[in-house]
């Protein structure tokens, strides 16, 4: 039996949820594991893994633009950034004194790798994508992604090998040697399960990531809902209100549902409303729906390459959020030449894969 | 101090001079062409108008290729 530290990095509760099926798999393989976060991340971990030794692990803040301007502010954060990660090794570095560990696995978290202990960095962005006009940093940031992974033993991509059926795009292409020396693909991690319900659900909206964007969206959506037909319930994703309305006969808004209620939701839908976070998408790849409209946090170069992405692969239709007009971008997204995903393998097989392939050879 | 960290700090100090060197560079040549005007010669003044367009386009058209071709 060996002895696991996973650290998810605290920036939305993408990277803690798309690391329950690893945990999961972990402690279905009879070893330990320790969780290592901070904030919403490691409040998630904890309800769902309540038997795992739990340990408050500060990360950095994101630096989500309060405009559209994310790059400038971006730029700002990086030497508090810096100042952050430093603090993150001494703190790993106290974490290790205190325990032995058989392997590391940071989900994100740059600072968290040591020389004396195997570790592995899951990421779904090995490249960045930012506007033309910014290339000599994107090649800047290429190498130096490069260069952190070679802090790591396996650099590991939750998607598929680059090629046509690529979920990430550009972002999850390799960039530099030493990090295709590390990469492994596992295909998509999502703690979101196919279920075996009825689509009676015609429309799910899901509201989420940083305000106040969230908010914008939510106004913007809630404007416009009355114009398309059928059953709908939209997911505010602010945890703070706690009522539900119910609009209409048809509508109903729920601030904030648990993750379970939101698989339960996802499965029932016949289309989805969303950002275009990587986290949603694999959820959506996971469920198999093939109909979906993505909305892009403004700023967010990675949701925006997305949103493109998908439109130029002819898989979904994306709508910016200050020229959505809901009636008919559904009807554009509801056209044929609109696939959906292609078929991908499931997180189960996946994280039973990566098991035998990566991390058996650590632990057994 | 941690090889990680002290890295970093090398790599922001080098951005940072970089975007002032950009900056200051900005400011002197948009100056040169102010000044140029002023005495009257516009030809030289469009010979450098003329080179900061080839270089932009150059420097998009980099970038186009380097997108085009998967480098970046």
């Amino acid at each position: 039996m060996a002895h696991v530290l996973v650290s998810p990095l605290n920036w939305g509760l993408g990277h803690a949820t798309r690391d329950i099926p690893i945990i999961q798999n972990l402690l279905d393989h009879h070893h330990d594991v320790t969780i290592a976060a901070a904030g919403n991340a490691l409040s998630v971990l904890e309800q769902e893994f309540p038997d795992c030794r739990s340990i408050h692990f500060p990360d950095y803040p994101a630096p989500y633009s309060t405009s559209r301007f994310f790059l400038p502010k971006f730029a700002v954060s990086l030497p508090f950034m810096l100042k952050a990660i430093s603090d993150e090794r001494k703190n790993l570095n106290a974490i290790l004194t205190k325990n032995r560990y058989d392997l590391i696995i940071s989900d994100n978290r740059l600072g968290v790798y040591s020389s004396k202990i195997p570790s592995v960095f899951i990421t779904h962005q090995l490249h960045y994508h930012l506007p033309i006009i910014f290339w000599p940093v994107e090649l800047l940031a290429l190498v130096m992604n490069g260069y952190l992974h070679g802090k790591f033993r396996h650099v590991i991509v939750p998607d598929n090998p680059p090629g046509a059926q690529a979920l990430a795009g550009k972002l999850s292409r390799p960039g530099t040697d030493e990090t295709k020396k590390r990469v492994y693909f596992s295909g998509i991690l999502t703690s979101t399960h196919k279920r075996d319900i009825g689509q009676d659900l015609d429309f799910l909206v899901m509201i989420s990531g940083p305000e106040p964007q969230r908010k914008r969206l939510e106004e913007i959506l809630l404007r416009q809902i009355h114009t398309i037909k059928g059953t709908s319930v939209i997911l505010l994703g602010s945890p703070k209100n706690h009522d539900i309305q119910t609009r209409s006969d048809n509508c109903r808004v729920i601030p904030y549902a648990s993750t379970r209620e939101k698989e339960y939701l996802m499965n029932r839908a016949k289309f989805i409303i969303c950002r275009s976070g990587y986290t949603s998408i694999m959820e959506i790849a996971e469920l198999g729906k093939n109909q979906a409209l993505f909305i892009p946090t403004p700023g967010q170069t990675e949701q925006e390459y997305l949103s493109w992405y998908y439109e130029k692969k002819g898989w979904f239709h994306s709508q910016n959020q200050y020229r959505l007009d809901l009636l008919e971008d559904i009807r554009i997204a509801h056209q044929p030449h609109y696939t959906g995903f292609p078929v991908v393998s499931r997180t189960e097989e996946n994280v039973k894969r990566l098991y035998d392939e990566v991390f058996a050879y650590y632990l057994d | 101090m941690d090889d990680l960290v002290i890295t970093g700090v090398l790599g922001l100090i080098g951005l940072f001079i970089a975007a002032i060197m950009l900056l200051l560079g900005i400011f002197v040549i948009a100056g040169l062409i102010v000044a140029l005007i002023v005495k009257g010669e516009y030809g030289v003044a469009s010979v450098i108008v003329l080179s900061i367009f080839i270089t932009g386009f150059l420097y998009i058209e980099t970038g186009c290729w380097l997108h085009k071709t998967d480098r970046i």
